[in-house]
């Protein structure tokens, strides 16, 4: 064994804390016969069924429209299971997760089908001896929550447990979580209207990324970083969620939606809390979500001057990507011709704290850019003094950046300042690429793997709480209110293909700034 | 499927696939970084990657493909990089991209970790090859420098140059593939603000030992370059078969033109021979002649020998610099009071890797190039007509 081997065999930790096993359950998943589902979340459930992750006694009791028979929803699940899993169908493996498969047939808001769901979740929770422990996973769209929540409460299920009865009663709402804030405080109270907020879980897939975790990790358990993640050494912050897939089959959805609602208020306002957030006390539920909060709260909301300054939108039309011609966002299926919904969206926030004063955030999300990348990138100050202005022109020496790369290719890339070898004295810009995928040679565990597995065992960590959502519509409802008042954009005024409109390069430039290069 | 050829210190994992698409190259790249870790050469895997640039290459057709890879191949060490090796065959009916890939992974002497580099081969058919900048764009490196390097002669159509200088740092061509006159004017064209234009040339980097010799041995002089009785400047070069252009002549000419500040307008050229014209210098007129010779190895187009001739006065009557039978050096031979004094100055000619990577590690902008390609356009015209 080379010294280098032993050392890192030395380092390996001997004695790791057991993981804690989730508790029995009998998952109820309302939108069974719908794509979340079955690309999703089947799939989720037979990794963790493979990895021998699930509790040991554990049923999952499908609920949709679709008149499907207990045999026919095993069907479905294989085949989706076969074409979107992470690995291959074990035949051992998928004959016992499929004994715990069941399926009901029903109306969302009629009783007589809750009263069927209920009856199968009795006879499951017996055989299988679930103990009394209920997920419920509404993978349906907002519109149709009251309708569930209502019958989950008629049917009694619900707040057993918090009378006495055995068991606890858990639900996971899929995004989105209102349309603005009043919407979003009417769902919350809706749902806390029968469920308590610890048994809430709002699911951000984006949460349960290996790469998003890992912030946290990055940030909190390397002490050089805390140093100079601050306002004295921090330029600006980046953070992009680019898309280079249109709309597709989703366009009368994306039509009420637009690119602040469907990602900045969710996905890039996590991303902006993790980064931007104080050191929890405690790796747990409350403690990060408190701080999170606390991001959020000190966002600076736009006046309805500065929006037109501070943020720009705009929208594809027909271009080329990767080789293809592509039609514009009015050409696509189920949208107006004379949509005047955002497929991009660009701003710059501001974080009113003592860490943050001053550091400008820039958020840029679009569909239909040139590439998929979703990433991070902390702009560090420049040198204060650079000695080698006799030797090469230093106006153009970049500072440093730490980018923290979500997806594709997560990982973790330093930029600095490198002598090219040789002499004369001449300066370039180097990237060290921590490449997480080829340094943990184990595929990870997909972001719904992992979200799952934290419900069942009652750790919201990665889940957003009721104040974290209203928190993020408030920032929200300032630019939405603005645009909304404003005189409309001269849609599509992007290319597909090109990284936005120009009014996004100018909002950056305005601050003597650029995008960066992805 | 992925293949993997391992040295004693070098790995080489590669992959091909027909009508594929971009984010299926990247996974696949991400699969041979993934494979690499795990099949290092020398013990470690590069799960730590460090590149300093992207570097992208048009290829007129699969045999250059083939030599800028094998170009690219000696850089590797010296400049990690993801290199995109582009042939575009725009005449194709339908869109279609074929793609290799190798993930070429070397052990330096002395160390444990590798350094890779990626190679993307991209053949681009049909309407997608007029838009080579939508398929380019997905495969960099973010936020890295991109180095165009465009082999061969430039395109009659613009646009799909015009699309790699949008997303470059640096255009690098080699002037000594144009043929006709008109390359370096078209090349001029393409880039209509020459000094603001980062454009690089493999021809200047042949040229170079030549521009330092000319510097040292003027420079040096008490009596320098001595622009105000400098009489005539005779170039030759070497006659080649398929109608190469004096490339290197016009651009040391050029290059003479901004040292010696001479009027770059050349004047009426009444009664001169096709090869030869007058320009001004201040109140001198300097005769310049640029004429093909038969001369054994130089490659067509390139020197064989620049002549500067002074009025009489202080200093040298004459600098001759030839080429020699052997290769590594030239002959300087320095005329001076009736006095020939000859000697040979190591001149060791670069090789393609080489050219490039000075082009590489130069700035990208090159001022004294674009100022010689600038000055060069209006003697090209003088000798065009």
């Amino acid at each position: 064994m080379s010294a280098r081997a032993a050392t890192r065999a030395m380092t390996v930790p001997t004695a790791a804390a057991p993981e804690r096993a989730p508790d029995p359950c009998v998952m109820v998943i309302f939108g069974a016969s719908g794509d979340l589902t079955h690309r999703m979340l089947l799939p989720a459930l037979y990794n963790l069924a493979l990895d021998r992750r699930l509790p040991a006694r554990f049923a999952i009791v499908g609920f949709a429209r679709t008149g499907w028979t207990d045999e026919e929803f095993r069907e479905a699940a294989k085949a989706s299971i076969q074409e979107f899993s992470r690995r291959p169908l074990d035949p051992d493996v998928w004959e016992s997760f499929a004994g715990s498969l069941f399926y009901v047939p029903g109306e969302y808001h009629h009783p007589q089908s809750h009263e069927r769901l209920a009856a199968v979740m009795d006879k499951v929770q017996e055989l299988q001896g679930t103990a009394g422990n209920h997920l419920y996973y509404l993978a349906v769209p907002p519109s149709t929550f009251p309708l569930i929540i209502d019958q989950l409460s008629a049917s009694g299920h619900i707040g057993r447990h918090e009378q006495g009865g055995a068991g606890w009663c858990r639900v996971i709402v899929e995004k989105p979580f209102g349309e603005d804030l009043q919407s979003a405080r009417e769902l919350n109270q809706l749902i806390n209207k029968v469920f308590s907020e610890d048994d809430v879980y709002r699911i951000d897939h984006y949460l349960g990324k290996e790469t998003v975790q890992n912030i946290l990790v990055f940030r909190f358990a390397n002490g050089i970083l805390e140093p100079v993640w601050n306002r004295r050494y921090v330029d600006h912050i980046q953070i992009t969620v680019a898309e280079s897939i249109g709309v597709g089959g989703r366009g009368s959805y994306y039509e009420e939606t637009g690119a602040l609602r469907d990602m900045v208020q969710n996905h890039m306002m996590q991303l902006l809390s993790l980064v931007a957030m104080e050191p929890p006390i405690a790796f747990n539920g409350r403690s990060v979500r408190n701080e999170k909060v606390k991001v959020l709260h000190a966002v600076r909301p736009l006046p309805a001057g500065e929006v037109r300054v501070a943020t720009a939108r705009g929208q594809y039309g027909p271009g080329w990507i990767s080789g293809e011609e592509v039609p514009g966002y009015r050409q696509e299926p189920g949208v107006k011709g004379k949509s005047r919904t955002e497929t991009f969206a660009a701003m710059r926030l501001f974080i009113d704290s003592w860490r943050w004063a001053d550091v400008p955030f820039y958020l840029r999300t679009g569909k239909r850019l040139p590439k998929r990348s979703t990433e991070i990138a902390v702009h560090f100050k420049r040198a204060p003094h650079l000695l080698f202005s006799d030797f090469v022109d230093i106006s153009g020496l970049e500072p440093n950046v730490l980018t923290i790369r979500i997806q594709p290719n997560e990982g973790i890339t330093l930029k600095f300042l490198t002598k090219v070898p040789g002499s004369p004295l001449r300066i370039r810009p180097a990237n060290m690429d921590f490449l997480y995928g080829a340094s943990f040679l184990v595929q990870a565990p997909s972001a719904y793997e992992t979200l799952l597995l934290d419900a069942m065992r009652g750790d919201a960590t990665l889940f957003t709480r009721a104040d974290e959502v209203e928190a993020a519509w408030t920032v929200m409802d300032c630019i939405l209110n603005a645009w909304a008042s404003l005189p409309p954009p001269d849609f599509p005024n992007y290319e597909a293909g090109a990284w936005g409109p120009p009014a996004a390069d100018e909002l950056i430039a305005a601050d003597g700034r650029e995008w960066r290069r992805l | 499927m992925a293949e993997a050829v391992t040295d004693t210190d070098e790995t080489t994992l590669t992959w091909s696939g027909r009508a594929v698409d971009t984010a299926q190259i990247e996974a696949e790249l991400a699969k041979l970084r993934f494979q690499a870790a795990g099949e290092p050469a020398g013990g470690e895997g590069f799960a730590i990657r460090t590149s300093l640039l992207n570097m992208v290459v048009y290829a007129e057709d699969p045999e250059s493909a083939r030599q800028a890879s094998r170009t690219i191949g000696v850089l590797a060490g010296h400049h990690p990089s993801r290199a995109l090796i582009v042939v575009a065959r725009p005449a194709a009916g339908r869109s279609r991209i074929d793609a290799q890939l190798a993930a070429h992974c070397h052990v330096s002497a002395g160390l444990e970790q590798q350094v890779c580099c990626e190679e993307v081969t991209l053949h681009i058919s049909g309407p997608a090859a007029h838009h080579l900048h939508s398929i380019i764009i997905p495969l960099l490196v973010p936020d890295l420098p991109v180095y165009v390097w465009w082999t061969g002669r430039l395109p009659r159509e613009r646009h799909m140059f015009e699309q790699l200088i949008e997303t470059a740092d640096k255009i690098i061509v080699d002037s000594a593939n144009f043929t006709g006159r008109g390359g370096l004017q078209r090349l001029a064209e393409l880039c209509p603000d020459l000094t603001g234009c980062p454009l690089g040339d493999l021809n200047w980097e042949r040229l170079a030992p030549w521009r330092q010799i000319l510097v040292q041995r003027c420079e040096m002089s008490p009596a320098g370059w001595r622009p105000e009785s400098l009489a005539a400047v005779e170039i030759g070069y070497a006659r080649g078969a398929n109608r190469r252009a004096p490339g290197q002549a016009l651009l040391l000419l050029g290059w003479l033109s901004a040292r010696l500040g001479w009027d770059a307008a050349a004047l009426p050229r009444k009664g001169l021979a096709p090869s030869r014209l007058i320009v001004s210098a201040g109140h001198q007129r300097v005769s310049i002649s640029v004429t093909p010779e038969g001369y054994g190895a130089t490659e067509p187009g390139g020197l064989v020998s620049v002549k500067l001739l002074w009025h009489a006065g202080p200093g040298p009557q004459s600098i001759k610099i030839s080429r020699l039978a052997d290769p590594l050096h030239l002959s300087v031979a320095r005329e001076e009071r009736g006095r020939v004094l000859e000697d040979h100055v190591l001149a060791q000619p670069l090789g393609q890797s080489e050219m490039l990577m000075k082009q590489l590690d130069g700035d990208p902008l090159d001022p004294e190039y674009s100022q010689a390609l600038q000055n060069a356009l209006p003697l090209l015209a003088a000798l065009s007509t």
